[in-house]
Formats: C-alpha cells, sequence, structure tokens
C-alpha cells in the first residue's frame, strides 16, 4: 500500500507566523470618548508585551533552531502574517532580521497568505479576499524579495470562489485543512483546478495538542517515533502546518518541544522521508479531484461545518461593516480569524494551539466582540455619507439585540441588525412572530434600538409575517442604496 | 438450497394500516429480504380492506380484530389468522416464524408445526425492566412463557433479551439464538441541508440540534430526556431538542417541557424521520430497556453520532468513544453525555462515522437473514 519503493512519501512542513491582535474584552463605549485614535481602544494594550514574550519563548529559539537545520539541508515553509511583520518592524527588529534569515533561505519556502489572517474568503464577495492577497504579495515582495506561489487556506473550507481567486492572482497551489475534507490527507488533490495539499490533523495534533500530555499513552514522544509514524503513513506526501507558537510558547522548552524540532530532521532522513517544500510536494500528480465534497464540509451542509451561530452573527456583521466602516485598518484587524475561532467551544486544532473554552467564554468573547464592531460603526456614521443610513444598518451587541421568543419559550437565537432580523423572519416560528407582533416588539426594537423612526412607522400594524420581512429588507435595500 | 414456504405472524406490517412501533419495520424487512432469496413468504397480520395484498414479493393475509382489552383482540386476531394460514397451508408451510406474543393462540392451535418465536422485547422490557401486578401484565407474560415453551426455536434482538427470555421464562440456552435486526443503511442517509430542515422547525440553521425518535412511553425514557434538559441548558443554551414520535407520555412531557426549546412534531412520516436523521446533530436514546434499538442503526445509518443509556441492546452494541456515548439510566448522567459530545462537532461527526461502519459490517439484512435462515434450517434438520 504504502508503495515506498516507487514512490517515496515525501513530508511539507510549514510553520504559520501570527501574532493575532488581542481584543480589549473590557471595552466600553464610555472609554472612546473624545479618542482620536480607536485601535488602542479596541485592541488590549498588552500586544506588545505579550507578543515580546512569545518572541523570547518560541519566535527566537525556533527559528535559531530552524536557521541551523535550513543550512543542513532541511526543507520547511514560512508563512508570515502582515499583521505580525507590521509589529516586528515596529517593536522587535532584531527578530525580524532573524526570521528574515530564515524566509530568505535557499532552502526556506515562503507561503501567500491573507495579509491580516482573515475570514474574508467566507464573504460571498472576494474583494477582500484578493485584496489582502495582493497586499500579502507585495509585503513579502518588499521584505524577502519573493513572490510565494502556495497559499496557505487552513482556517476555513476552500470555496470555489475562493479557488477562482487564488488562481487568478498566480497562486499555484493551496494548502487546506484536512478535517474539512473527508478524504485521506495522505495525496494531492485538485480543487476547481487549483492543486491542494491537505494536512494531516492526526499527525499534527500529536504535536500542537498531545506532545506535552503525561497521560498520552504515547508520551513522552520522540523525534524518531514520530518520523517512523510518518514514514509508515501510506500515500504520497504528508503535509503539516504549525502555529509557530507551539514550539517554545504553548509548550514551554520544559516540555522538550525544541528539542524535538531540532530531532526531527536527521529522524526523518533516517526514516527515509524526504523533506520538500509544499510547493514542490503539490506538482505531484493529483490523486483525485475532489471538487464535489470540499466547500460542502460537513454532512451534506451549505454552512461549513463547524460554524455556530455566534461566528455566524459576527461573520455576517462583519460582512456588512466592510461598507459602513471608514477606517479599513481597524475592520482588517477584526476580521482575524482567530477572533472568529474564540466563539467556538472546541474549534479544530490541526495543528494550532488547542482551544476549549464553555460556552459562557465564547458568548463573552463575542459581546466583546459586538461591541466593539458596533460602537466601531456608529463612530463611523459621522463621517458617511447618509449618517442615518450607516446607523440603521450598523450591527448592535448582544444586549441590545433582538430575542426571539413566544410567551413560553425562548427561540435560541437573536438578531443583532437589520438584516439579521430579516434573515431570521424567514425561520421563525409562527407563534413567536405573533407573539412579537401582538406586543409591537418590533416595531420598538427598529424604532428605539436600531433608531430607523421611519421604518418603525412603516411596519406598525403589519400582521403578516411574509409583509414584514419584506418591508424590512426592502428599507434595508434603499437605506444600502443611499450608501453607495 | 431449496426454497422454503415461510409463514410470518405479526401483528404489525410495513404496508398496511396498522404500524405502531419497531415490529413493524422489523418483521416486514425480514419478511422481504427471505422472499428476495427466492423463498415463499405469506404474511399475517392486521389490516383494514384495501390495504396490498402483495408487496415485494410478500403475500400479505389481513384480519381485523376486535375485543375490549388488548388481550382479547389479540384473541381474536389468532383465531382469524388460523383460519386465513389454514386456506393457503397447501402446500403445506416449513416454517412458521411468529413475531412476539400476540399470536400466541394461533402458536397453540399449530403447535406440531416448525414454529420459531422470535421475542423483539419482553413484557417486563417494555415497562422499563419491571413486573407488573395488573392483569394484562400476568396475562401477557404467561403468554410468552407459553410461546417460547411450545416453539421449536427462539430468535432473540440482542444477548441481553436472550438472558431476558432466558431468566424470565425457564428457556434453555440451546434453544434461543441471536438475530439482531437488521438495516438498509442506504435510504437512511441522504444529502440535505441541514440548516434547510431546522429552518422549517423554526430552529436557527446553525443551532446544534439533538433528536429523540421513538415511542413517548416510560420504556423509551424520554422523561429522562426532559428531565436532563435544564443541566444541558445551563452550560449552553442554543441546543434544542426535537422529540419525534407519540404515546401516553406525550401530554405530561409538553407539560415537563414548558419553557424549553422541545418541539413535539408527533408522529413524522418516515421520509420527516430520515431528513431529521440527517439534519440533527446528536440522536438521543434515553431508554430505560431497549431490547435492540432500531434507532441505534438508523441514527448510524446517517451517519449520525448517539448518546444512549447503557441497558440492553444498546449496551450490546455500542462501543463507549468509538461509535456513541453510554451513560447510565439518569438524567443527569445523559445531561452530561449530551453536553459532552454538543460542543465538538468534529468528535460528533467522527463517532457518526464509525457507526456507520459498524452498520455495513453486522447489521445490514443480508448477514441478518443469513442468520435467521440458519435457525430455520437448524429446526428443519430437527435437531436445534
Amino acid at each position: 500500500m504504502t508503495g515506498k519503493d516507487s514512490n517515496p512519501l515525501v513530508l511539507s512542513l510549514g510553520f504559520d507566523v501570527h501574532y493575532p491582535g488581542q481584543l480589549n474584552s473590557g471595552f466600553r463605549p464610555e472609554m472612546a470618548k473624545g479618542k482620536r485614535n480607536l485601535k488602542d481602544i479596541y485592541f488590549s494594550p498588552d500586544t506588545k508585551e505579550d507578543l515580546g514574550q512569545a518572541i523570547d519563548r518560541s519566535y527566537r529559539p525556533a527559528t535559531e533552531i530552524l536557521l541551523d537545520l535550513l543550512d543542513e539541508g532541511f526543507k520547511c515553509a514560512f508563512c508570515i502574517s502582515g499583521v505580525v511583520l507590521e509589529h516586528l518592524e515596529e517593536w522587535y527588529p532584531d527578530m525580524l532580521e532573524l526570521l528574515a534569515r530564515a524566509a530568505t533561505h535557499e532552502n526556506a519556502e515562503v507561503l501567500a497568505q491573507t495579509y491580516y489572517h482573515s475570514v474574508a474568503g467566507l464573504f460571498t464577495d472576494p474583494q477582500e479576499f484578493v485584496d489582502e492577497l495582493l497586499m500579502h504579495r507585495d509585503l513579502m515582495k518588499e521584505q524577502f524579495a519573493v513572490v510565494p506561489t502556495t497559499f496557505v487556506h487552513t482556517d476555513y473550507a476552500i470555496t470555489p470562489a475562493t479557488a477562482e481567486a487564488l488562481i487568478e492572482s498566480g497562486i499555484r497551489a493551496a494548502i487546506i485543512e484536512g478535517a474539512a475534507t473527508e478524504r485521506d490527507p495522505n495525496h494531492t488533490y485538485t480543487f476547481h483546478n487549483l492543486p491542494v495539499l491537505v494536512t494531516h490533523c492526526d499527525l499534527a495534533d500529536d504535536i500542537a495538542v498531545r506532545f506535552p500530555r503525561r497521560e498520552w499513552d504515547r508520551w513522552p514522544l520522540m523525534a524518531d517515533r514520530y518520523a517512523e509514524w510518518i514514514s509508515v503513513s501510506p500515500g504520497e506526501c504528508i503535509t503539516l502546518f504549525f502555529d509557530y507558537r507551539i514550539f517554545g510558547d504553548i509548550f514551554g522548552q520544559e516540555t522538550g518541544i525544541l528539542e524535538f524540532l531540532r530531532a526531527l530532521p536527521s529522524a526523518l532522513a533516517d526514516a527515509g522521508v524526504e523533506a520538500v517544500h509544499p510547493s514542490d510536494a503539490a506538482r505531484i500528480p493529483p490523486h483525485d479531484d475532489i471538487s464535489e465534497i470540499t466547500g460542502q464540509a460537513g454532512p451534506g451542509s451549505s454552512q461549513g461545518p463547524q460554524r455556530t451561530i455566534l461566528q455566524n452573527t459576527a461573520i455576517e456583521a462583519l460582512k456588512a461593516a466592510g461598507n459602513l466602516v471608514t477606517n479599513l485598518e481597524i475592520w482588517r484587524c477584526l476580521l482575524d480569524t482567530e477572533h472568529i475561532r474564540r466563539m467556538a467551544m472546541r474549534p479544530a486544532a490541526c495543528g494550532r494551539p488547542l482551544h476549549i473554552a464553555s460556552h459562557q467564554e465564547t458568548y463573552d468573547y463575542f459581546a466583546s466582540f459586538m461591541r466593539i464592531l458596533s460602537h466601531f460603526e456608529e463612530r463611523s456614521a459621522s463621517s458617511a455619507r447618509s449618517k442615518r443610513s450607516t446607523l440603521s444598518l450598523r450591527c448592535v451587541p448582544p444586549g441590545s439585540a433582538f430575542s426571539f421568543s413566544s410567551c413560553d419559550r425562548p427561540a435560541g437565537y437573536a438578531a443583532h441588525s437589520l438584516q439579521e432580523l430579516a434573515d431570521m423572519l424567514e425561520f421563525t416560528p409562527d407563534d413567536i412572530v405573533c407573539y412579537h407582533i401582538e406586543r409591537d416588539d418590533f416595531c420598538r426594537w427598529i424604532g428605539e434600538v436600531i433608531g430607523d423612526t421611519k421604518l418603525a412607522k412603516d411596519i406598525r400594524g403589519i400582521e403578516d409575517r411574509t409583509r414584514l420581512r419584506l418591508t424590512v429588507q426592502e428599507r434595508i435595500d434603499i437605506l444600502w442604496k443611499r450608501l453607495r | 438450497m431449496e426454497t422454503l414456504k415461510i409463514a410470518f405472524f405479526c401483528w404489525e406490517a410495513l404496508h398496511s394500516s396498522f404500524k405502531v412501533g419497531g415490529l413493524a419495520p422489523a418483521a416486514t424487512h425480514l419478511a422481504e429480504h427471505l422472499a428476495k432469496k427466492g423463498h415463499e413468504v405469506h404474511y399475517f397480520t392486521r389490516g383494514v380492506p384495501g390495504d396490498p395484498v402483495e408487496v415485494n414479493g410478500i403475500h400479505y393475509h389481513y384480519c381485523l380484530p376486535f375485543g375490549d382489552n388488548i388481550v382479547d383482540y389479540c384473541k381474536t386476531m389468532s383465531t382469524m389468522l388460523t383460519g386465513a394460514f389454514h386456506t393457503c397451508d397447501d402446500p403445506a408451510f416449513d416454517i412458521l416464524n411468529f413475531h412476539d406474543w400476540h399470536l400466541v393462540e394461533a402458536m397453540h392451535t399449530l403447535r406440531d408445526r416448525n414454529i420459531v418465536l422470535s421475542f423483539h422485547s419482553t413484557e417486563y422490557g417494555r415497562h422499563g425492566g419491571n413486573f407488573g401486578d395488573w392483569w394484562e401484565f400476568k396475562e401477557i407474560s404467561g403468554k410468552e412463557w407459553y410461546g417460547g415453551y411450545i416453539a421449536k426455536a427462539i430468535t432473540a434482538v440482542s444477548n441481553s433479551t436472550k438472558t431476558e427470555v432466558m431468566w424470565l421464562y425457564n428457556v434453555p440456552e440451546w434453544k434461543v439464538t441471536v438475530v439482531p435486526n437488521g438495516i438498509d443503511p442506504e435510504p437512511f442517509r441522504i444529502r440535505v441541508d441541514p440548516g434547510e430542515v431546522k429552518m422549517q422547525y423554526g430552529i436557527h440553521p446553525l443551532a446544534p440540534l439533538a433528536l429523540f425518535v421513538g415511542r413517548l412511553t416510560y420504556q423509551k425514557g424520554p422523561d429522562l430526556l426532559i428531565q436532563a434538559l435544564p443541566a444541558i441548558l445551563s452550560r449552553r443554551w442554543d441546543v434544542q431538542f426535537i422529540l419525534a414520535g407519540t404515546g401516553d407520555m406525550r401530554g405530561y412531557l409538553e407539560g415537563a417541557a414548558h419553557g424549553l426549546p422541545v418541539q413535539f412534531p408527533g408522529y413524522v412520516s418516515d421520509e420527516e424521520h430520515v431528513r431529521l436523521l440527517n439534519a440533527c446533530d446528536l440522536v438521543v436514546i434515553p431508554s430505560r430497556n431497549e431490547p435492540f434499538g432500531l434507532v441505534l442503526t438508523e441514527a448510524w445509518s446517517a451517519e449520525r453520532c448517539v448518546i444512549a443509556t447503557d441497558v440492553g441492546g444498546l449496551s450490546e452494541n455500542i462501543d463507549n468513544y468509538v461509535n456513541g456515548i453510554k451513560v447510565p439510566v439518569r438524567p443527569e448522567s445523559i445531561a452530561w453525555g449530551i453536553s459532552h459530545l454538543i460542543d465538538d462537532p468534529a468528535y460528533m461527526q467522527k463517532l457518526g462515522k464509525a457507526g456507520r461502519w459498524k452498520v455495513m459490517e453486522k447489521f445490514r439484512w443480508n448477514v441478518v437473514t443469513e442468520k435467521m435462515l440458519g435457525v430455520y434450517r437448524k429446526v428443519l434438520s430437527g435437531n436445534p
């Protein structure tokens, strides 16, 4: 099955160098009164210090190790986000220099991604995705004098739209996440004509999740054993992609993770596994075409497999915000996949640090996020073409959201914007809609919370749910037109 | 291999007007798969004029019984169906396969023939593993004992039912063979957009949905699930529940579920059942006693993850943390199990897939029908 003699197994190893901006979870609108620089208020002031710690614990020692290994002929890839490069340039130029030495090493490949490590690819309009992709490319050209050709697409499922955008932007292959596909990760595939590599989540999580666990029956994991697991895997290639912070920061040096990293290349060589660049691995003839299944991940779902209600609300709100806000930079920082990831209880790890949170914690994070996004939209209204339209179309934090319920049970969801209200009116059960109509709730929420008195007046007395929804939707369309 | 002429006696059938619980599909599909293998199968059951007399190679013979209580009702049914049996007993039937106790009087009349009695459950089990002191309980238990006594061979749907039958009715071990309920997994796995189905029930397309399918009776433990809800919802408040099916506890349950995110769509059609199965995120089986648990293999066929109580066939067939989670029969434990799973969609998918594997290996009709034929042949050879 392995076919090792005829077709040796190769390994492509990549590191995700990114430092997500931390939200200021204690943000309250009062804090922003009279303040110009909203970014400092929306995001945690400790970012510089925290990043410094991550550098000391992980970035620097890991990069030094990798530099030695690259010198010895080992091949690996780096995916460096625009955000982290900006931070390094501003605060830790010596680290940037070290990282640049690794990234520009002849045995290293630089991978492409979105500048802000963002969720833009989830939007129906790929414009922002392409913009960020090109921004990142320009940055890589400027900093490291390379044009990356392999894109890292691991944070959410690849879609036909993103695949097309990637091809048009000159990307020749993408790395996608194994958990999202139903296919064996040990092969290469094509997705809508784009060659793709699939990350091997089980093998990645042996390191990213299980490595330091003493209760794990394979603890302690040694490089030679790990290399052996890889070497006996079936198929042609294994793709592993790790959050860089795993090596030293998430798992401290005392766990032996850095020694593991140092010992891995020679162990791989002993086991007969060749390390190659992802772009080379992607040239292996594809095993199959997976256009049919990926992007439709999850059993028959069109929504993606693991999105929660909170994540969905946040993504929709972000999408709308793109056309409402004036300061694109803050908006783009809010697009960071990390924010969305933290709104799930147990998002797939697959090479990323394990994140386990209670529903309360995810909800609290969501609440801070929406408070900030809502405030940001309100602030942008004054300089918008139509202030009132912007305010009507903005999202509101959970405390002001419209919670659907009937006299005896909550429906389990809430609308955080006019658009979400219209969307939810499509499926809210009749008894719940009637209950709210009887109490005039829609009218009051639209008038008093959203502040659209015209629409509030328009829907007063409407008892038919379809008409109600259409009236709201028509108003939304008009408001958008005013902004264009 | 010679072809057999087989008579099925069962008080419900899939294509007749009487279809109450899991017995109908279990017996009907077995009959159909026997017919598919070339055997001649006659199915004696209840029905109204106009019900089909031949479906998928099975010859149906109906009667419309009456009676003031279940015992009398079944007695008239036995008399009528014995009459129907005699009209087509030429050439003589090779095997008479009775399903559950309802037609024991007919068994008595035909006791010299090659009778196989299939226990899909016992009266004790149907009452959640309790003895009843009312007369029907005693009467029915007596019939089950007698049926087991005069049958040439007995089949039970699981090891636990086998043990139960042996223990309750003093049946010797050699007489009982385990023949699980089969399933045709294909119709249960369909491509639907779960979000769309959820929306039809007024549920947010991304809300996790836990599904209970089955009769709303004490045996199936829907009350345990309802009691578990507050603990689940205190940790995760977007979970929604659908309890599909109907039964004597429905009114009580609806009252108990007041204010909770639970829906009772009542009896759902097969088609809707499959849609719900494929739309939900996990299937809850909180039974107090479950001889086999067809809902389990149905959920697995749809690649759904299950959380079930550690009883009977469920206990036997679920491999804990491999293709489902087994918990003790207590609301707190059910709550724990659901909470443990619902936060981790990837894990649920993994368990569901493993379940589907198990179905393909052990519960496909082909495998099961061969097992049943083995029992028939043993009876025919005269040395069971």
